[in-house]
C-alpha cells in the first residue's frame, strides 16, 4: 500500500500538470499543512509540541437521533478546560471512509476518535487503523462493567445497545421470542435485513453444530430458508418503512432504534430472544496514526468521558447501557427492562476478533449464498 | 423553394461533397484542439481516478488487513464465479428492457409533443416530462415505494378491482418502472431535437406520391428521427446500467447488477472487487459505446451536410392526446406523492398518511446546515454548467465537423464518465486526492460533476450538430465570413436551444448529485443533496420529502425561467422549432 508505483506517479503527475495552477491552488488545503481543517485537522497538528501550537483533535460521532448530543457537549466542556486544545467534529468520517483512508495512506488519519459499535471496532482492530490503548493511563477504565472490556483494550466502552426481534405489533401481536423463528418456514416473505445478520447466521451455525469459525451450518440454514425474507433494505428510512407499512414485518435489529421508532409512533415492538441477545458496546476509538501529542490529549480525554456526568449523559441520550458501574441511570433509562437489567441479561457469547477478521468474506457469502436467492 | 435558392446560390446540390476545405493536417489539428479541454479533463479527474481502480484491482485483501500487490487474484476471483457473470447478465438484460421500454415511450410522447400546435401547450408538456430532473432522484425512488408496495396506491386502485395485492416493489418490474420515469425525458430531448430538423417538404412529397400516413412515418420520419432515438438509447441504456439508487432501493436485492455490487463492496470496505467491478461496467459501456456510435454513423449527415428546410407542420394530437395524459400521470405521480408526503403527520411512509401536518416544514427550517447546503449547491452546479458546456460544445463541435482519425475513440472515451458508478468514479477520485495530498472539497466536487455531465452536453449536441446545414457555413465563408464568424452566425443559433437545455440539465443532475459528492466532503462542506442523504440516515423522518418538495418549486422557477427565455429567443423561434405560417414564411423571406 505505501509503495507507490511509477505508472500511478505518472498519470498522477500528467493529471496534476494538466489540471495546472487550479489544482496547485486548491492543494493550498493539504490535510498536511497546519492550517487546515476538517479531515486535515487529524494529522495537521502532527507537529504541534512546544508551548502556545493547539492540538487538534477530530472526533467522528455517530449522528442521528440524539447521539450527536454528548459528543458535542463534550468538545465545548474539554476546550474550554483546555485552551490548548482544539476539537472538531465530523460525522461525515464514517467506517468506511476511515478505512478508506487508512488504506490509501494508513500515516495520514482522517479522524483522531472515532465512535464504532462493536463489529466496526474489531474490524478497524484487526486492520490494525485503531490502537490499543494502555489502560493505565486511563483511571476510570477500572470502573468499567467487565462485560464490557475490550480484551485486547481497543478502545473503551461507553455504553452497550443489543440486538434481538423486531416486529410489527399488527402481523406478530405478542412478538417472537427465539432466534430460530427467523429461519422457520412460517416466515415466508415477511422478513427485511439491512446490513449482513451475521449475528442471526452465527446463531443458527451454533445451533447446528457450528461456530464463530465455522459458519458453515448457519449460512446452509439460512440458504434453505432465503425465501423467508421479502426484501433487503439499503437506507433506512426504507427499514423503517418496509417494517411500518407490513410489507416485511420482521427482523433483527438493536434495542435502541426501534424504540426509537416506537417511540415516534412506529407500530413496532423489540423482544428479547430466550436463546439471549447480541451485546453491542459502543466505544470510542483512538486512530492509531494520530500524533503523540494528540494520543496524549486523547488519553485524557476519554479519561474525562469515563466519569459518570458523561457516561450517564451518554447513555441517556443513547439509550443504552451505561458502560461504567458507578453511572446512575436516569428515569428514562429505569423505566426500559432492556437497559435497567444492565449486563444482568442472557446473551450470546461472540468471537469478536473472528467476526472482525471474516465480516467482509461473510458479507460476500451472504450475498451470494442468500440474498441472490431470495 | 428557398432551400433551392440557397443551394443554387452556394452551388451546392444535395448530397454533394463538402466545399473544399482546410487541408487534412490542418482540420484534424482544428478538431483535435477542440476535443483537447474534454480529454485534458478526462485525463485530469477521470483517467487518474480510473487509475486508482486499475491499481486495486491487481491487489488482494487477506483477512488480517494485509494486501498482496500486483496479483490477478481478485480479477480471477471475480471472471471465474458464476455469480458475478449472473450480475452482468442481469445488468445487461436491465438495461435492454429499460431501454427498450424507454425507446417506445419516449418516441411516442416526443411525437406526440412534436405534433401539439399551441406552442405553449407544448412546452407545459416538455416541462411534465422533465419533471423527473426536477425532483431529487431519492425521493422519486421513495415515493416509487409509496406507490408500489403491497399497501401502496398502486395496489389499493387494484384492491378496488379486486386484484391483488400485487408484488410490484422489490421486483425489476418496479425497477423498470422507476428508470422509464427517470431517464424518459433524455430520451425525449433528443428525438424531439431529431423531429424538429426534418424537412417537412419531404413528407408533403411522400403524400404528394400517394404513400398513407403510416408509410410516410415509417420510411421518412423514422429514418430521419433515428439519430434522436439513438442517441436517446445511448443514453438510457448507459445510465441504466450504472444506475444505483433504483435497483437498490426498489429491487430489494432481488436485482443485483454490477452497479449495486460496486456499492456493496464498497461499503464492505472491499476495494479490489469494487474496483474490478467498476471496470467491467466501464468495459461493458465501453463496448455498448462503440456499437451506438457504429450504428449512429448509418443516420448521419454530417459528411454531407445537413439541410436547410421547412420543418413539418405540426398536425395536432388527436388519439395520442390520450396517451399523452397518461405519460404525464406516470411522470408526475411520484413528485404528487413526495409532495403529499411532506405533509405527514407521522414519521414514516404510511400511505395514505393517517394526517397532516407542517411538521416537517419547521423541522426542516430548523436544520442550521440546510441553507449554507443550498448555496453551495447553486455554487457547484453553476460553475459545473460553465464549464460543461464550453467543454461539451467544442468536443461536439470537434468530433462532428472535424472528424479524424480517431475521433470515434476519442468519442468513447469521452463518454464513459457516464456509466461508471458514481460512488465508485466518487471514491476512486477521493483516493487519489487523498494519495496526492490534496484535500477535497468543493473544487474536486465541481471537477467530477463536470466530468459526468460533459457526456450528457456531448450527446445531446452532437444529435443537434449531425442535423444541422453546413452549407450555410460555407456560403458565409464563400461570402467572406472567417470560420469562426460563419460557426457563430449559422451554426451556433441553430442549436443554441439544444445548448440551453443541455445547461439546464447539468444545472439539474449537479444540484441534485449524491453519490458522486459524498465521498468527497466532509462535514461543512456539504451540498444540499448530500445533507439530505446524511440526514435520511441519521433521522427516518419526510423531512428530505419537504426539502424536495421546495427544492422541486425552485427548479420548477428555473425552468420556468429558461422556458421564457427560450420562448423569447428569436433563435429559439427561428427555423429549427415548430412554426406557425406566419413564421414559416418569415424564415424563408429571411433565408
Amino acid at each position: 500500500m505505501k509503495n507507490e508505483s511509477s505508472r500511478r506517479s505518472f498519470l498522477a503527475a500528467g493529471g496534476a500538470i494538466a489540471a495546472g495552477a487550479f489544482l496547485a491552488a486548491c492543494a493550498s488545503g493539504n490535510p498536511g499543512s497546519a492550517s487546515s481543517s476538517g479531515s486535515g485537522s487529524a494529522s495537521a497538528s502532527g507537529g504541534a509540541k512546544g508551548a502556545g501550537k493547539k492540538v487538534s483533535i477530530t472526533i467522528t460521532p455517530f449522528a442521528g437521533a440524539n447521539l450527536a448530543a454528548m459528543p458535542t457537549a463534550f468538545a465545548q466542556y474539554y476546550q474550554e478546560k483546555n485552551p490548548n486544545v482544539s476539537i472538531t467534529l465530523d460525522d461525515t468520517v464514517l467506517f468506511t471512509k476511515q478505512v478508506a483512508g487508512y488504506k490509501a495512506d494508513p500515516n495520514k488519519p482522517l479522524t483522531n476518535l472515532a465512535f464504532s459499535n462493536s463489529a466496526s471496532t474489531a474490524t478497524g482492530k484487526a486492520l490494525g487503523m485503531y490502537a490499543k490503548l494502555d489502560y493505565s493511563r486511563i483511571p476510570n477504565t477500572a470502573d468499567l462493567v467487565p462485560h464490557l472490556v475490550e480484551k485486547d483494550h481497543c478502545g473503551v466502552a461507553l455504553g452497550a445497545d443489543q440486538m434481538g426481534i423486531v416486529s410489527n405489533k399488527h402481523n406478530y401481536p405478542s412478538g417472537l421470542n427465539s432466534w430460530s423463528d427467523l429461519w422457520s418456514p412460517q416466515q415466508r416473505g415477511k422478513e427485511c435485513y439491512f446490513t449482513t445478520p451475521w449475528w442471526a447466521i452465527g446463531v443458527a451455525a451454533s445451533e447446528h453444530g457450528g461456530s464463530w469459525t465455522n459458519m458453515d451450518p448457519g449460512f446452509g440454514i439460512w440458504q434453505q430458508n432465503a425465501q423467508n425474507i421479502r426484501t433487503i433494505v439499503t437506507a433506512n428510512p426504507q427499514f423503517l418503512n418496509v417494517l411500518a407499512s407490513g410489507e416485511a414485518p420482521l427482523t433483527s435489529h438493536y434495542f435502541g432504534t426501534s424504540n426509537a421508532w416506537a417511540a415516534a409512533g412506529a407500530p413496532l415492538q423489540y423482544n428479547a430472544p430466550q436463546e439471549g441477545v447480541f451485546f453491542d458496546s459502543i466505544s470510542v476509538n483512538v486512530v492509531a496514526a494520530s500524533s503523540a501529542d494528540q494520543i496524549e490529549v486523547m488519553y485524557d480525554m476519554l479519561n474525562e468521558m469515563l466519569t459518570p456526568k458523561w457516561n450517564s449523559m451518554w447513555a441517556d441520550s443513547s439509550v443504552e447501557v451505561p458502560a461504567l458501574t458507578s453511572t446512575t441511570l436516569t428515569p428514562k433509562l429505569k423505566a426500559l427492562p432492556q437497559i435497567s437489567a444492565g449486563s444482568n441479561q442472557k446473551f450470546v457469547s461472540v468471537d469478536w476478533d473472528t467476526v472482525g477478521q471474516n465480516l467482509p468474506a461473510w458479507t460476500d457469502r451472504w450475498n451470494q449464498d442468500v440474498v441472490s436467492k431470495i | 423553394m428557398t432551400t433551392t435558392f440557397l443551394k443554387r446560390s452556394s452551388g451546392l446540390e444535395p448530397g454533394a461533397p463538402p466545399a473544399p476545405a482546410a487541408p487534412r493536417s490542418s482540420r484534424r489539428r482544428t478538431g483535435l484542439l477542440l476535443v483537447a479541454p474534454s480529454v485534458v479533463l478526462l485525463l485530469a479527474v477521470f483517467v487518474t481516478s480510473l487509475e486508482t481502480m486499475v491499481e486495486y484491482s491487481f491487489q488482494v485483501e487477506r483477512s488480517n488487513g494485509a494486501n498482496v500487490i500486483g496479483t490477478l487474484e481478485t480479477w480471477r476471483s471475480f471472471l471465474g464465479n458464476g455469480y458475478y457473470w449472473t450480475i452482468i447478465r442481469q445488468t445487461v438484460l436491465l438495461g435492454l428492457i429499460t431501454t427498450a421500454a424507454t425507446a417506445v415511450v419516449g418516441y411516442l410522447t416526443a411525437y406526440a409533443l412534436f405534433h401539439i400546435k399551441r406552442r405553449g401547450w407544448r412546452n407545459i408538456g416538455l416541462g411534465v416530462v422533465f419533471s423527473p430532473f426536477i425532483f431529487s432522484g431519492i425521493a422519486s425512488v421513495y415515493a416509487w415505494q409509496l406507490l408500489l408496495s403491497q399497501s401502496g396506491f398502486l395496489n389499493s386502485m387494484l384492491g378496488h378491482l379486486g386484484i391483488g395485492p400485487v408484488n410490484f416493489l422489490y421486483e425489476r418490474t418496479g425497477v423498470v418502472l422507476a428508470l422509464v420515469q427517470a431517464l424518459l425525458p433524455l430520451m425525449v430531448l433528443p428525438i424531439l431535437s431529431s423531429l424538429n430538423q426534418i424537412d417537412g417538404t419531404l413528407g408533403e412529397a411522400a403524400s404528394d406520391l400517394g404513400a398513407p400516413r403510416w408509410r410516410t412515418f415509417v420510411r421518412v420520419i423514422l429514418p430521419l428521427s433515428a439519430p434522436g432515438l439513438i442517441a436517446g438509447c445511448q443514453l438510457t441504456f448507459a445510465l441504466t446500467i450504472s444506475a444505483f439508487t433504483a435497483p437498490s432501493l426498489l429491487g430489494g436485492g432481488r436485482v443485483a447488477t454490477l452497479s449495486t455490487s460496486v456499492y456493496n463492496f464498497v461499503q464492505n470496505s472491499e476495494f479490489p472487487l469494487a474496483s474490478v467491478t467498476g471496470l467491467v461496467l466501464l468495459v461493458l459501456a465501453l463496448v455498448s459505446a462503440g456499437i451506438f456510435l457504429l450504428v449512429q454513423r448509418r443516420f448521419a449527415e454530417a459528411d454531407r451536410g445537413g439541410r436547410t428546410f421547412v420543418a413539418i407542420r405540426p398536425r395536432g394530437i388527436r388519439l395520442l392526446g390520450g396517451w399523452l395524459t397518461l405519460v404525464f400521470l406516470f411522470e408526475l405521480i411520484p413528485a404528487v406523492i413526495v409532495v403529499i408526503s411532506s405533509f405527514s403527520s407521522v414519521s414514516w411512509g404510511a400511505w395514505p398518511p393517517p394526517g397532516y401536518s407542517l411538521h416537517w416544514y419547521s423541522n426542516l427550517f430548523h436544520q442550521a446546515e440546510v441553507w449554507p447546503s443550498f448555496w453551495r449547491s447553486i455554487e457547484v452546479a453553476v460553475a459545473v454548467v460553465i464549464l460543461a458546456v464550453a467543454i461539451g460544445v467544442l468536443a461536439s463541435i470537434g468530433l462532428v465537423r472535424y472528424r479524424f482519425r480517431g475521433s470515434p475513440f476519442l468519442q468513447s472515451a469521452v463518454m464513459s464518465p457516464l456509466v461508471v458508478p458514481k460512488i465508485a468514479f466518487g471514491f476512486a477520485a477521493f483516493m487519489l486526492l487523498f494519495r496526492m495530498n490534496i484535500a477535497s472539497g468543493l473544487w474536486a466536487v465541481t471537477l467530477a460533476h463536470t466530468v459526468a455531465t460533459v457526456p450528457m452536453v456531448i450527446v445531446l449536441t452532437t444529435a443537434a450538430l449531425l442535423r444541422t446545414d453546413r452549407m450555410l457555413d460555407q456560403a458565409a465563408v464563400d461570402l467572406g465570413a472567417s470560420p469562426v464568424q460563419a460557426f457563430v452566425k449559422s451554426t451556433l443559433p441553430q442549436i443554441m436551444p439544444t445548448i440551453v437545455v443541455s445547461g439546464v440539465l447539468c444545472f439539474l443532475v449537479s444540484f441534485n448529485e449524491v453519490e458522486l459528492s459524498i465521498f468527497m466532503l466532509n462535514s461543512g462542506q456539504q451540498t444540499l443533496p448530500v445533507w439530505m442523504f446524511n440526514y435520511l440516515n441519521d433521522y427516518q423522518d419526510p423531512t428530505p420529502a419537504a426539502l424536495s418538495t421546495l427544492m422541486g418549486g425552485f427548479a420548477l422557477v428555473l425552468v420556468l425561467i429558461v422556458g421564457l427565455i427560450l420562448y423569447c429567443s428569436p433563435t429559439a423561434r427561428g427555423m429549427y422549432l415548430n412554426k406557425n405560417k406566419k413564421e414559416r414564411d418569415q424564415v424563408a423571406v429571411s433565408a
